[in-house]
């Protein structure tokens, strides 16, 4: 059955003990979609991603997977990479990964098969034979990934992928969301790392204190914390404005300003013409995801 | 389909395939043998020889000690006088004084004079010597000839008949020592092998990536299954070579029974003096008497059994550790194994004892001492209550780890209580 999106959570309740880490935690996430899970630590992320990754049950509401009510054999659909993640040192990496293919439900010939197409797309060939314990931290979390990967799932799910990572495997791993997005997967990310959601994740929901303050796409997101405040350049010597305009920066003649609700881009730039300033560049300014999340941390956090 | 068979796979292929295994397998038969013996050629190590200088100036006991292997009586006609500078030169440990004096109707004022103690066993085994010849000399005294002496005193042995069948007490002893021995030291080998495993997936940060794929219950008995196999395949391999030694080492020996036929035609033997093959013939003989299928397959069940109920109680407190240095909680664990060995060793001591029945129902410590009671063949009733009680203590417990497991295995960082460890029992998911 093909629904609207790929995973849907409705009114999810997780209490331990007498902590709530999720509170009528709702939220979608459309197919082929990468989509960030943004929250301070100790927000309900991992708890979320567990009871998505069929390890934990909620207490009350429900989880669906493509229409289907989430259930175990959904796992075999799901490929996740958790925050505290590791292999078994002793263990060889052809068979390590053979192993963790296993548990997904290929078979041991898939398996045999998937390893090596992905350790020679990755360039790793010869890690086959290699211990675990002999690959240095970057190798292994390369390892890691594949790992997660190789059932070819329609939904990975990645807890903070990139904590620790060196920029040059971060970028790899970032390039192979990409391409597996492309091929039709679906992912769904942790983070706390701003500038990358901003990157490439179309959609995020935004987590504190397991309650959802924040969801949708990026872009609208943005709009709808936009402070309306306004970038120019100019040449020549900083013109006049009107008193409604409220300048907040001028450096290198690039001034930044505000405007009252009552006041358009349209409307400063009029101004400006007027005026006979030279404009050179014109930018409306979007609150970055970094300001609109601590904004709302700070606010539900004071409530 | 069940993912469990593959977990069993790695986790006995990642045993058995390890030099260390075959090592061990080769080595353990060994270290049995020697734990087993040693105690046993200790005591016969430490036995002293002594070799006393008697100076008997009452001329009672000349002639009638005889020397052994472990006391020497050497007579001598050296003074006392002079001899106490020299004896130790001369190669005696001691001197062995009996005055004029000494009246077989007032036996006093032996004196044992020596640099050091004599041991405890010397000691008793001189008074004995020594009290055995005072006797002799008395009964000669009312005109019993030394003949009907010897008639008078001849040792009494018995066998013992247990449910019509011939039976050896330390045979039985012995069997049950060893199953104890080996079941205990299993138990705690295979327990610990379990929760190290469990450690080692909780350290190694592997346990989460693979519950998203299998349900923490089947990564648990996936865990204890295929340990389970490397046991028993320890066993095969044992029970491999033992018939293999036997039937190197029987081929050596003569039929038992016919040595025991042809010594039977040698007329008045003293028991002492049996020699060893015929001793052996004897044993084999009595050990076919043993409820040798009961043993076996009480060590069997015992194991399985013992070892799946302990190891997932290993398994659940390996989950609930943070780290390989927080261990204080294993001891929880292991102190019911060591209790069971010790009521074994009391229960091979006194088998129907009310303390060794208990010892051997209680589900806890049953798995180490009713097979040490098997030899003593127990009654029925209480081996299948023993039995049961043990099987519906695995399934409680294997319930109740699997709900600690589950939530332990998940738990980084934090160190927990028993008291939060028996909540999470009452976890719902």
């Amino acid at each position: 059955m093909n629904s609207v999106s790929l995973l849907s959570l409705q009114n999810v309740i997780k209490n331990f003990d007498k902590v709530r880490a999720l509170d009528r935690v709702s939220f979608e996430v459309p197919h082929q979609s990468i989509f960030g899970m943004l929250g301070p630590n100790g927000a309900g992320k991992t708890t979320a991603l567990r009871i998505i990754t069929t390890i934990l049950k909620p207490d009350a509401g429900q989880v669906f997977f493509n229409g289907d009510v989430l259930q175990d054999k959904h796992a075999a659909h799901i490929g996740y990479m958790p925050e505290e993640r590791g292999l078994y040192k002793k263990m060889k990496v052809g068979e390590h990964l053979i192993y963790l293919a296993r548990l997904k439900g290929l078979s041991a010939q898939q398996a045999q098969k998937q390893v090596r197409f992905w350790l020679e797309k990755f360039e790793i060939s010869d890690w086959y034979h290699k211990k675990v314990q002999d690959l240095s931290k970057g190798m292994s979390q390369k390892v890691q990934f594949l790992a997660t990967i190789l059932h070819q799932p329609s939904l990975i799910i990645l807890d903070e992928p990139f904590s620790g990572l060196d920029p040059i495997n971060s970028k790899l791993i970032e390039q192979e969301i990409l391409s597996l997005k492309q091929q039709g997967a679906t992912v769904l990310f942790s983070t706390h790392r701003m500038e990358q959601v901003e990157e490439f994740c179309e959609y995020i929901i935004l987590i504190n204190k397991g309650r959802v303050i924040l969801s949708g796409k990026v872009s609208d997101i943005r709009q709808q914390y936009k402070r309306n405040e306004y970038s120019f350049h100019y040449e020549g010597t900083r013109p006049d404005l009107p008193p409604h305009v409220q300048i907040i920066r001028d450096v290198n003649h690039e001034l930044v300003v505000k405007l009252p609700p009552t006041h358009t881009g349209n409307d400063l730039l009029r101004e400006l013409i007027v005026r006979n300033v030279r404009v050179t560049a014109f930018a409306e300014l979007l609150p970055s995801l970094n300001e609109i999340f601590i904004m709302q941390v700070k606010a539900t956090s004071n409530e | 389909m069940s993912k469990i068979p593959v977990i069993i796979a790695r986790e006995y292929r990642s045993r058995v395939l390890k030099p260390v295994f075959i090592i061990t397998t080769l080595l353990v038969p060994f270290l049995m043998a020697l734990i087993g013996i040693l105690p046993f050629w200790i005591m016969s190590a430490s036995k002293t020889s002594e070799k006393l200088a008697v100076i008997d100036e009452s001329g009672i006991f000349l002639h009638q000690l005889k020397s052994s292997d472990e006391l020497q009586y050497v007579f001598v006609t050296e003074p006392l006088d002079s001899l106490l500078n020299t004896f130790g030169e001369q190669g005696y440990t001691a001197i062995l004084h009996i005055p004029a004096a000494f009246h077989l109707d007032q036996p006093d004022g032996i004196r044992y004079i020596s640099d050091e103690a004599p041991g405890f066993t010397t000691a008793e085994l001189l008074s004995e010597q020594l009290t055995l010849v005072v006797t002799r000399l008395r009964l000669q005294q009312v005109n019993l000839t030394p003949e009907l002496v010897d008639q008078l005193s001849k040792p009494v042995s018995f066998t013992t008949v247990i449910k019509g069948k011939e039976g050896n007490i330390g045979l039985a002893s012995a069997v049950g020592y060893f199953s104890g021995l080996l079941l205990y030291v299993l138990l705690l080998v295979y327990g610990n092998m379990v929760m190290r495993g469990v450690m080692e997936e909780k350290s190694s940060r592997i346990a989460e990536v693979i519950i998203s794929s299998v349900k923490p219950f089947e990564l648990m008995s996936g865990k204890i299954i295929g340990i389970a196999l490397v046991g028993l395949t320890q066993f095969a391999i044992w029970i491999v070579l033992g018939l293999l030694f036997f039937s190197i080492f029987s081929g050596l020996l003569p039929d038992p029974q016919q040595i025991l036929q042809q010594y039977a035609e040698v007329p008045d033997q003293p028991a002492a003096d049996t020699p060893p093959t015929v001793a052996m013939a004897q044993l084999m003989q009595e050990a076919q008497n043993l409820p040798l299928g009961l043993i076996l397959f009480g060590f069997i069940f015992y194991f399985l059994f013992g070892y799946l109920t302990y190891s997932s109680l290993f398994a659940a407190f390996g989950a609930a550790m943070t780290d390989e240095s927080d261990q204080s909680l294993s001891l929880i664990v292991t102190a019911p194994i060591i209790l069971a060995f010790i009521l074994g060793i009391i229960a091979m001591g006194a088998p129907h004892s009310g303390i060794a029945v208990f010892g051997s129902i209680f589900p806890l410590t049953s798995p180490i001492v009713m097979p040490a009671r098997l030899g003593f063949d127990p009654p029925t009733g209480e081996l299948l209550l023993s039995m049961i009680s043990l099987l519906l203590c695995f399934l409680l417990f294997l319930w109740m780890s699997a709900k600690i497991y589950r939530t332990g295995i998940l738990l980084y960082g934090k160190k927990v209580t028993l008291r939060e460890i028996g909540r999470w029992v009452a976890y719902k998911n």
